[in-house]
């Protein structure tokens, strides 16, 4: 009986951050949450694909992932990985930092995980352009002459054009997640700016936090599938 | 005052509160107000108007393929019997006929039109989870629909609904426009289903727990869970493809070492489990409508909420039987075959929990009930003829052939379009307010129903007898067979044009609908006909299961409860 | 099976309706994290030391592997929290990761056992030579 009247008597007073169709904030974090894991199953299963072209090329043409691997720079691919590792233990310290309700936390973090994301990006951007520029490229696009020519030994049994297909393919599918990712850094820093996130109310910096997190997941594999074969 | 209100006579809540507080389609005016509108029962009419939309385009992309293949009967220019189209134009259009009504119609249907209006008023819920991201999936649905026709004005595609490589990455067509179309269309289904996995799970009604759920919310629960975990793969197919078209990265290209077997099972990867997400909803709807027509308790609610589930499980595992001609290992195509068997056996037991539902019932024949006896027959036939095409040795011999095409028309048109036109007239009441025409109902569902069969039977016999699928013209013994089926397919659309017909009618001059016209005992059937903005005048308890009838004698129920 | 939904969907219908704060944010010491990243980087670290010194092929890609699966785990658990909230979202990503090794396995059941019928259809030959790659050296 009470029950049936329970939601004219909160509509009094209603949290600010609060939409109109939830009942509580628990239950609009909740549910944020929920559906950022789907999201991130979505995510998982988004990548499958291109894993999966990865252990099947692999499968057919070992001696080509063998050759072909040493043309990429396994120092750099290190060198990203601890860039992406740092920037999730900032990420997870913004999100500390907004459970702790301290809006300096949440912005510094925010801030270093912008940087470090750029980091990579600029880091990739190097190696991009010098794959480019040695005719590394994907797919029929792969040029060995030009890369014997400027001194790389391209000279990989099998199938190479595979190889930096599925090279350029996952890293630039990953690398457009970290894009992605900044842009939603730039977004939180602007609602830190505001106000807007507080102990009650950050699903979103936390939301973020897991696609970012994930996107770091997804490095931790492709570092030694692409950059440490042997 | 719980207890007051189970006794309200129906309608009586209706007439005290119905004309003080504004409907959801007069709340706010403008055109405006339905562009930017987060209310998921607009959203839902405006997918539904869409999905509509589409569907007369894809309808029409469908008769004239059967047009073409009445025969070399049309008179040419040099006054000589000719076909209606080129090879070229007719492989266009049997690919957009594919292409729309797949991915414009047939996803979106049930799940994004009366998912989205149905889902929360059953869930007593004042909306989905997220009504923004709602609204922008319906956005990026327009927006996909629109890269896919657009396809049409730059050459058109040619592959095949299946876009499959070699093929899909050396044609001339228009291959990127439409995939990218696909891709978009994808993330509108992702973003649904997670919306729907989110609201069923977060904004149940207090007293609504998971075995008082409507049998149409778990379906679309098992839909939704398909939806987010086998669309993104297609996503990264077809961004594969494009990438293969514009650059040509390789993976799918023998030339340079890929393999284009790895784009079929990819492709299915995902579009098996797709055909669940088309025919899921599509249970869920039936046994909503054969529950409520029978009066009785539905026989097996566990049952088919968990066979719902458990074919969205198993139905990941089966996509192989695609590809038992393209080379794939003997193995594979074994076990491939044996899965394909096993989801007979959930598909089975909602099959005969809806028929021994009706047993005993009293039955309201009504033609929301016409369309559900059709569903029930028609689907019968698709899914055992399935059964064959699971069967290695004989999908060896009907492989690309028509009985290929009968037996998903008769599964996808006959069982989820024949489901879709039924939760229209189910639900049309509630969703507009009025009721529509008994009569005409019952003759539109004679003429689909009749069309159809002679439409897709002939096809089955054509199969059999080796007329390949997807081809312009054919050799003369098969002429007779094409033209019974093409004049099944014109009764078909008839049939459909009576029912907008209808519809429209009582969209203008309908008779007014009362909140709960069939008698329902789920929560959308508890506020008003058409429901208020917010859904609800208060916050509903539920106390009942959704199928516990006042008429249902329990002093004869073997077994009480739910 | 049943039950145990009835469980979860008791716990989240309380969750959702009883209005007192059920997922009260959990707040973990700085300390931890700084643990968590010690030991990814250490991990790191180890994944390249191993490929440095480079093991048997096999071996070396499995050791990559398990390495780069307790770098997720580890991030899973404590960057993004899954140890302490919901059940249900690691049902999720438990769900994801049994689909995606579904993918893999059939369809690597496929491409490693053709040509039991016909061996012209195989990638290997009898010696266990790769055809495809041969072929492609040819090329």
């Amino acid at each position: 009986m009470s029950q049936q009247t329970a939601h004219a008597s909160t509509a009094g007073h209603h949290p600010k951050y609060l939409a109109h169709h939830f009942e509580s904030m628990a239950q609009q974090n909740a549910a944020g949450k929920l559906g950022m894991w789907l999201f991130l199953g979505q995510e998982v299963l988004f990548f499958s694909g291109l894993f999966l072209a990865y252990i099947l090329a692999r499968i057919f043409y070992p001696e080509t992932f063998l050759a072909a691997h040493e043309l990429l720079d396994w120092k750099l691919g290190a060198l990203n990985t601890v860039f992406l590792l740092t920037s999730s233990l900032t990420m997870a310290l913004a999100v500390r930092g907004a459970q702790v309700n301290s809006q300096k936390q949440m912005y510094w973090n925010i801030m270093a995980t912008l940087i470090l994301g750029g980091a990579f990006m600029v880091v990739k951007y190097f190696e991009y352009t010098h794959k480019f520029h040695d005719g590394l490229l994907p797919g029929k696009l792969f040029d060995a002459a030009k890369a014997m020519h400027n001194g790389v030994p391209a000279n990989i049994p099998g199938a190479p054009a595979i190889f930096f297909a599925i090279y350029f393919v996952m890293t630039g599918t990953h690398g457009l997640h970290v894009l992605i990712g900044m842009g939603l850094m730039i977004w939180l820093l602007i609602r830190i700016k505001r106000g807007d996130f507080n102990s009650e109310n950050h699903v979103y910096l936390e939301n973020v936090g897991l696609y970012w997190h994930i996107v770091d997941l997804i490095w931790i594999f492709l570092f030694p599938l692409l950059y440490l074969v042997r | 005052m719980e207890s007051n209100r189970k006794n309200v006579p129906q309608g009586a809540h209706a007439a005290t509160a119905g004309g003080a507080e504004p409907n959801y389609i007069n709340a706010h005016k403008g055109i405006w107000s339905w562009m930017t509108t987060v209310d998921h029962k607009r959203l839902g009419l405006m997918y539904l108007v869409g999905v509509l939309g589409f569907f007369a385009v894809g309808g029409i992309f469908a008769l004239l393929v059967r047009t073409q293949l009445l025969g070399p009967i049309f008179k040419g220019a040099s006054g000589k019997q000719e076909w209606l189209f080129s090879g070229e134009t007719y492989n266009k259009l049997f690919t957009l006929h594919g292409a729309v009504m797949v991915f414009l119609v047939i996803i979106p249907s049930i799940p994004a039109s009366l998912g989205n209006f149905f889902l929360p008023l059953m869930l007593g819920a004042k909306d989905v989870a997220f009504p923004k991201l709602n609204l922008m999936s319906f956005y990026v649905y327009i927006l996909g629909g629109a890269f896919l026709l657009f396809s049409i004005f730059t050459g058109a595609v040619d592959t095949g609904w299946t876009f499959y490589t070699p093929y899909s990455s050396t044609t001339s067509t228009s291959v990127v426009s439409a995939v990218l179309g696909v891709f978009i269309l994808g993330f509108s289904s992702i973003l649904t289903g997670v919306n729907f996995i989110v609201t069923i799970h977060k904004m149940r009604a207090p007293g609504l727990t998971w075995v008082r759920l409507p049998l149409f919310v778990w379906a679309q629960y098992a839909t939704s869970l398909i939806q987010v975990l086998a669309t993104p793969v297609l996503a990264i197919t077809l961004m594969l493809l494009a990438i293969e078209r514009t650059i040509g990265v390789g993976i799918f290209d023998p030339k340079l070492g890929g393999d284009p077997v790895l784009f079929q099972h990819f492709f299915w990867f995902y579009s098996h489990p797709a055909v669940y997400i088309m025919i899921l909803p599509a249970f869920g709807v039936i046994s909503e409508i054969i529950t409520i027509n029978s009066r009785k308790q539905i026989f097996g609610y566990k049952a088919i909420a968990m066979s719902s589930v458990a074919i969205a499980v198993i139905g990941f595992l089966v996509w192989g039987h695609h590809m038992f001609t393209s080379g794939q290992s003997e193995l594979a195509a074994a076990v491939f075959s044996f899965l394909t068997f096993a989801v007979a056996v959930p598909t089975a037991i909602k099959t005969f929990s809806w028929v021994a539902t009706m047993y005993g019932g009293s039955l309201r024949m009504n033609s929301a009930m016409w369309y559900a006896q059709a569903f029930l027959f028609l689907f019968t036939i698709g899914g055992l003829t399935g059964l064959f095409l699971g069967t290695l040795s004989v999908d060896i011999h009907l492989h690309d052939t028509y009985f290929v095409v009968a037996h998903f028309h008769y599964v996808m048109m006959g069982g989820t379009m024949t489901a879709f036109v039924g939760a229209l007239h189910h639900w049309w009441p509630k969703m507009t307010g009025r009721m529509l025409n008994e009569f005409w109902g019952k003759v539109s569902c004679f003429f689909v129903f009749a069309g159809f069969n002679i439409a897709f039977f002939s096809q089955f016999v054509l199969g059999t007898k080796g007329m390949p699928r997807r081809y312009a013209n054919y050799l003369p013994e098969f002429q007779y067979l094409h033209q019974i089926s093409t004049i099944g397919s014109y009764l078909l659309g008839l049939g459909f044009f009576i029912t907008l017909c209808y519809m429209i009618q009582s969209l203008i001059n309908g008779e007014k609908a009362p909140p709960n016209p069939w008698g329902g005992r789920s929560l959308e059937w508890e506020t008003d006909s058409p429901p208020i903005e917010h859904n609800f005048h208060h916050q509903p308890v539920v106390t009942h299961g959704p199928y516990e009838f006042p008429e249902i004698d329990h002093s004869q129920a073997p077994r009480g409860g739910h | 099976m049943f039950e145990k939904l009835r469980s979860l969907a008791h716990k989240s219908a309380s969750a959702s309706h009883s209005g007192d704060h059920g997922n009260e944010p959990h707040v973990l010491p700085l300390k931890t994290y700084f643990v968590v990243f010690g030991s990814l980087l250490v991990l790191t670290i180890l994944t390249v030391v191993v490929s440095v010194i480079g093991l048997p092929p096999t071996l070396s890609i499995v050791v990559a592997m398990a390495v780069a699966a307790a770098k997720a785990t580890l991030v899973i658990l404590w960057f993004m929290h899954l140890k302490f909230d919901d059940r249900f979202y690691s049902l999720i990503f438990i769900i994801s990761l049994f689909f995606l090794v579904l993918f893999f396995v059939f369809t690597a059941m496929d491409v490693l056992t053709r040509g039991q019928v016909n061996p012209e259809e195989s990638f290997f030959s009898q010696d266990g030579t790769l055809l495809r790659q041969e072929f492609m050296k040819k090329k």
